[in-house]
């Protein structure tokens, strides 16, 4: 099994994504970006499902989040106590997850343009397929840092930790968000 | 006083006091622009934003929980110089 992604045209977001959080980030993005004080605090009511990170490093998927919100994905998936801890386990993902996903991070933050995008991976044997809304921004000071909204279509089962570090996946159902508006991105 | 410790590849800030360390933290956040990110780790965290509403060991929950973020922005900031 490998990870594959697909990068949609932004606009796509508005035709067809129907995710109304998905808009309104963007939206709020659009407006922030015409500030010159470049003011991000509308961000703030939708952080519980936001990720903010820094430029990615291919080999460490992940070792680049520097905020995992506790109703994002990840936490939904990986638990809060992975959630926080800096280091992250890598060992969780697709050895390609981390490049494949990395890709779009890297260039949003080079280009500062956003970026919607379809990643499908897996972890352990359970598929993991969502779409992303990657935000570039810029502070005051001239850092750049990415906000990353996700929106899961199929996600494995809670993972937990046994002492060996491998994934373990509950069996509790996992709901995801929507359907997959882009169906031949699935093929 | 308060300094910039590396440790294990990553940055802390340490000083003496709470006061002292969350002095220099805010004035971090505040050079940096970071305010929008750390009010994203108080939201979650207390349920509100008000820094002036936390109490020390709030504090050092909040300098704790932002340490990747400090961390980044000033290996950001070295660069740029």
């Amino acid at each position: 099994m490998t990870t594959t992604s697909e990068v949609f045209p932004i606009s796509d977001l508005e035709k067809s994504c129907p995710n109304r959080k998905a808009k309104e980030l963007f939206r709020l993005w659009r407006r922030a970006g015409r500030d010159p004080e470049a003011n991000y605090d509308a961000f703030i009511p939708y952080s519980p499902e936001l990720l903010l990170m820094c430029k990615p490093t291919k080999d460490k998927p992940m070792s680049n989040l520097l905020f995992c919100g506790r109703d994002s994905m990840a936490t939904r998936i990986f638990g809060e106590d992975w959630a926080r801890t800096s280091g992250k386990n890598p060992n969780v993902f697709a050895p390609d997850y981390g490049e494949v996903v990395g890709r779009s991070q890297a260039f949003s933050l080079e280009t500062l343009e956003p970026v919607y995008d379809f990643v499908s991976s897996h972890v352990g044997q359970e598929p993991m397929v969502y779409e992303r809304l990657l935000l570039p921004v810029k502070t005051v000071a001239g850092l750049t840092f990415l906000v990353c909204y996700s929106m899961p279509l199929e996600l494995p089962d809670r993972v937990s930790f046994g002492s060996s570090d491998e994934p373990q996946c509950d069996e509790s159902p996992q709901k995801t968000y929507c359907s997959n508006p882009h169906p031949a991105a699935d093929a | 006083m308060v300094e910039y410790l590396e440790y294990a590849g990553s940055i802390f800030v340490v000083g003496e006091t709470i006061d002292e360390r969350f002095a220099e933290f805010s004035n971090l956040v505040k050079e940096f622009g970071l305010s929008t990110f750390v009010s994203f780790v108080m939201f979650k965290r207390f349920g509100h934003t008000e820094l002036d509403q936390l109490d020390d060991a709030d504090k050092e929950t909040l300098i704790e929980e932002c340490q990747p973020l400090v961390h980044e922005a000033l290996i950001q900031g070295r660069n740029m110089q």
